[in-house]
């Protein structure tokens, strides 16, 4: 028994499985199951903290499973980037897993939701680990899994409609997914992430055109994973239909688990010479970010809002990473960082509202800001720091987020262009950047008037539907108080924004340190192939 | 589905279906087998028995639920992975040096390591999930019928 | 051999466009099964199966021996392809769980009636009242 370094990669990966294993042990007893997933969720949260600070420094740890070394063994990799994802996995299992206690139905937990939420957690974590093109395959069909049946979980017709559409535009990415995997093999004998980009980049060697076009193809399929336009319109369908604290994980981690794949191929495996695909994913970036908006626009419903937000923030990040500088790459992480802790939690506080008002249709709502209540302030303080940090006011997280890109596509216009961006085009992606955030600072603000401080609508006896009593949603028949501990979750994220946005120098400077070390991917390839002949 | 023939010949073949499944299991480690395939033997034996005497009766036959199959499956899969860990601080999924052979006469042996323990527990996984799966449809199948008439 | 499975899996990957394509959600879930048989083929086939037909071994060890006899097959991409449709497996069994209840859902098989948007005049309490079945004792 060892904690080494190795011991720590594997752990992300290990505990939520053996989290989930104990939660369906214990299915009949609630109470017991609850405290497991806490505690599972906790030590994920500790484990991915410990890991970061390992890495910190710009080192890579690597873990090869079962002593088989890369490039046939599949290997774990934890550099900056994907420890930093699990880090923010790691808080989300925490934060969402506390949330879930009280604000998933308990007929759902005692069906399954736990051992599905960790054994999600553990894709989303083997996901960013991985250094194994067919094991992230295999990771991202475990996160697909049990987001299927999170998905459908507790029934209704809406969420069948939503999972029916998900589940079947997510499948068609696998089977692209799948048939890259196939040709890229065929073409290079090995699927080592690290083995295949010294292939790839190997100029002496002949390189077939079809293993080009095989990493165009995994690209299409992380693009559909991520949402991006034209490939998005499963999200929208389906995110606002589970509970609240599934469609938080999903908003939060499972696109962002998609983008940090685009991250990682396009910085790693995509040939030096094939400028022409990062033209293309930056004018998709721009396209993702304006339709995304304008989507959220014309939408109602407070979770569908925030649902083409999640698109139209996804564009920042592949324009971040199509604008291909440190700077851009470094910020589109932070932008990823920045957008999984304030989407999720306004996913969370879209839920609250549900409980507590019992709609989700920012026609109906009205009246949150409400004082006559202890938890009126609260609920605001919840919403007003991720909406304003996701509409990039300073100095949240959000403004610094879009800042870097922006920096990033003006550097580009400084420089008189990239191979792969000239100035114009940089310069058109920085307006759309701008006039995007305007739009998204409109959707925010329209939530913020229709939801609270709009009067509650009246019945006849005078009494406020819905915000004078809490009104039972999926949960529980029976009216419960609202209580201090339904906001905690939220409340610690706008904390973490808050704090990003305070330290979003020191922050955004280690992310560009990042950056750099990703562009120049000689480093990963040699720390996963140590003593490794070429 | 009640025939004659087929039922006297699924009370044969179960038990031999189950017995063949562990063999293919156990024989996975040096030749062509493993817990994936034994596992769908095993559970195809019983979706039989459950096709000619109804899920209820499989279920009775197996004394813990399906999904409690699974579950022990998967606690056995990732425990195993474990142990090299355990012994020798190895990475997860080590069974390298961790392989016991026991020789039960001159000719036969039987290895033992923690691959086996894996295999035992995707052996269990997929007999359970498919178990799960084929007596949830066969039952929600019955019980449209039963509204419809 | 090649050529000939390339083939297939274009067939198969062609019939399962059309399929997915079509209206009704059990053609649908039938389209996804068979993309994934071609994606299957397409990551076997990589294992360059040529040297099949002219006298590859299998890639197993025989007994007594310590190496594998060469020329043989890759088993990398057979594993590969074992994991793919044990995945493929799993999901197909969740896909038609999912039909099912669509189906039990809906009443309807049909794809652009499942879609169809329910009605835009949900008051304040319709929420609740769609979803809040008494939850069973845990």
């Amino acid at each position: 028994m060892t904690f080494d370094s190795t011991f720590l990669v594997v752990a992300p990966v290990a505990i939520p499985l053996i989290t989930a294993t104990l939660c369906l042990f214990t299915a009949r007893r609630l109470r017991l199951q609850q405290l497991i997933s806490t505690i599972g969720s906790l030590i994920l949260f500790g484990a991915s903290l410990v890991l970061l600070l390992g890495v910190a420094g710009g080192e890579i740890w690597t873990a090869h499973l079962s002593n088989w070394h890369a490039p046939i063994g599949i290997v774990l990799v934890a550099d900056r980037l994907a420890a930093s994802m699990v880090l923010l996995t790691g808080i989300c299992a925490a934060t969402i897993g506390f949330f879930s206690l009280s604000q998933v139905a308990a007929r759902d937990q005692a069906s399954g939701f736990h051992s599905l939420f960790h054994f999600l957690m553990a894709g989303v974590c083997g996901a960013f680990l991985t250094g194994d093109l067919f094991n992230l395959f295999v990771w991202f069909e475990v996160m697909l899994l049990s987001s299927f049946v999170l998905l459908g979980l507790g029934g209704g017709k809406k969420r069948i409609q939503g999972a029916v559409k998900y589940v079947t535009l997510n499948l068609i990415g696998s089977a692209i997914f799948l048939v890259s995997i196939g040709v890229l093999y065929g073409q290079l004998g090995t699927l080592n992430m690290a083995d295949v980009a010294a292939k790839l980049a190997d100029e002496s060697a002949e390189i077939h055109g079809s293993a080009i076009v095989a990493v165009v193809g995994l690209l299409v399929a992380f693009a559909l994973k991520a949402g991006v336009f034209p490939l998005f319109f499963w999200l929208p369908a389906s995110y606002h239909a589970p509970s609240p604290a599934t469609s938080a994980i999903f908003a939060g981690l499972l696109t962002k688990v998609g983008v940090y794949a685009l991250i990682r191929t396009c910085t790693l495996i995509l040939p030096p010479d094939a400028e022409v695909v990062l033209t293309v994913l930056a004018w998709i970036g721009v396209a993702t970010m304006f339709i995304g908006v304008m989507g959220a626009a014309v939408q109602i419903e407070f979770r569908k809002v925030l649902s083409f937000h999640i698109i139209s923030q996804i564009g920042y990040m592949v324009l971040g990473l199509a604008i291909y500088t440190p700077l851009a790459i470094g910020a589109a992480v932070y932008f990823m960082a920045h957008n999984i802790i304030a989407k999720s939690n306004l996913f969370l506080v879209a839920g609250l509202a549900r409980r507590i008002a019992g709609t989700e249709d920012l026609k109906a709502l009205g009246g949150l800001a409400n004082a006559k209540y202890w938890w009126g302030p609260w609920i605001m303080i919840a919403f007003f720091i991720p909406a304003m940090s996701l509409a990039g006011l300073p100095p949240l997280s959000g403004f610094f987020a879009k800042l870097g890109i922006l920096m990033g596509g003006l550097e580009v216009v400084e420089q008189g262009g990239t191979p792969s961006l000239d100035p114009v085009s940089a310069a058109i992606a920085v307006g759309v950047a701008l006039l995007v955030g305007l739009f998204t600072l409109f959707s925010m603000i329209k939530i913020w008037n229709e939801a609270f401080w709009k009067p509650a609508k009246q019945r006849a006896d005078g009494v406020a539907i819905g915000v004078d009593r809490p009104t039972p949603v999926a949960l529980d028949p029976r009216p419960v108080p609202v209580r201090f501990s339904w906001f905690v979750p939220s409340l610690v994220m706008a904390g973490i924004t808050v704090v990003m946005g305070l330290f979003a120098g020191p922050i955004l400077a280690w992310y560009e340190a990042m950056a750099t070390e990703l562009l120049t991917p000689e480093l990963y390839r040699a720390a996963v192939l140590q003593g490794v002949e070429p | 589905m009640r025939s004659i023939i087929l039922s006297s010949m699924i009370k044969a073949l179960m038990p031999l279906m189950a017995v063949a499944s562990v063999f293919l299991l156990l024989r996975g480690h040096d030749e062509p087998g493993g817990g994936f395939i034994g596992g769908l033997l095993l559970a195809t034996g019983l979706v039989g028995y459950a096709v000619v005497f109804g899920p209820v009766a499989a279920r009775t036959l197996l004394h813990v639920t399906p999904r409690m199959v699974v579950t022990i499956g998967l606690a056995i899969a990732v425990i195993s992975g474990w142990i090299g860990w355990v012994i020798a601080g190895d990475p997860f999924l080590t069974s390298r040096g961790h392989w016991v052979t026991i020789h039960l006469t001159a000719e036969s042996y039987l290895k033992i390591g923690p691959s086996l323990g894996f295999d035992i527990g995707v052996y269990l996984l997929v007999a359970g999930s498919v178990m799960t799966f084929v007596f949830h449809m066969m039952e929600a199948d019955s019980g449209i019928e039963v509204r419809e008439s | 051999m090649d050529a000939i499975l390339a083939i297939v899996a274009g067939i198969v990957a062609a019939a399962a466009v059309y399929l997915l394509l079509q209206r009704r959600l059990l053609q649908v879930v039938l389209g996804v099964a068979l993309l994934s048989h071609a994606a299957n083929t397409v990551v076997f086939l990589s294992a360059g199966l040529n040297g099949i037909l002219d006298g590859a071994h299998m890639p197993i060890i025989p007994r007594g021996e310590t190496a594998l006899a060469t020329p043989h097959a890759d088993p990398l991409p057979q594993a590969f392809v074992l994991t793919a449709i044990v995945i493929a497996f799993g999901v197909m069994a969740f896909l038609i769980a999912l039909a099912w209840r669509t189906y039990m859902e809906t009443g309807t098989d049909d794809l652009s009636e499942i879609w169809k948007p329910e009605e835009e005049t949900a008051g304040p309490m319709e929420g609740a009242k769609q979803e809040s079945t008494p939850p069973t004792s845990s």
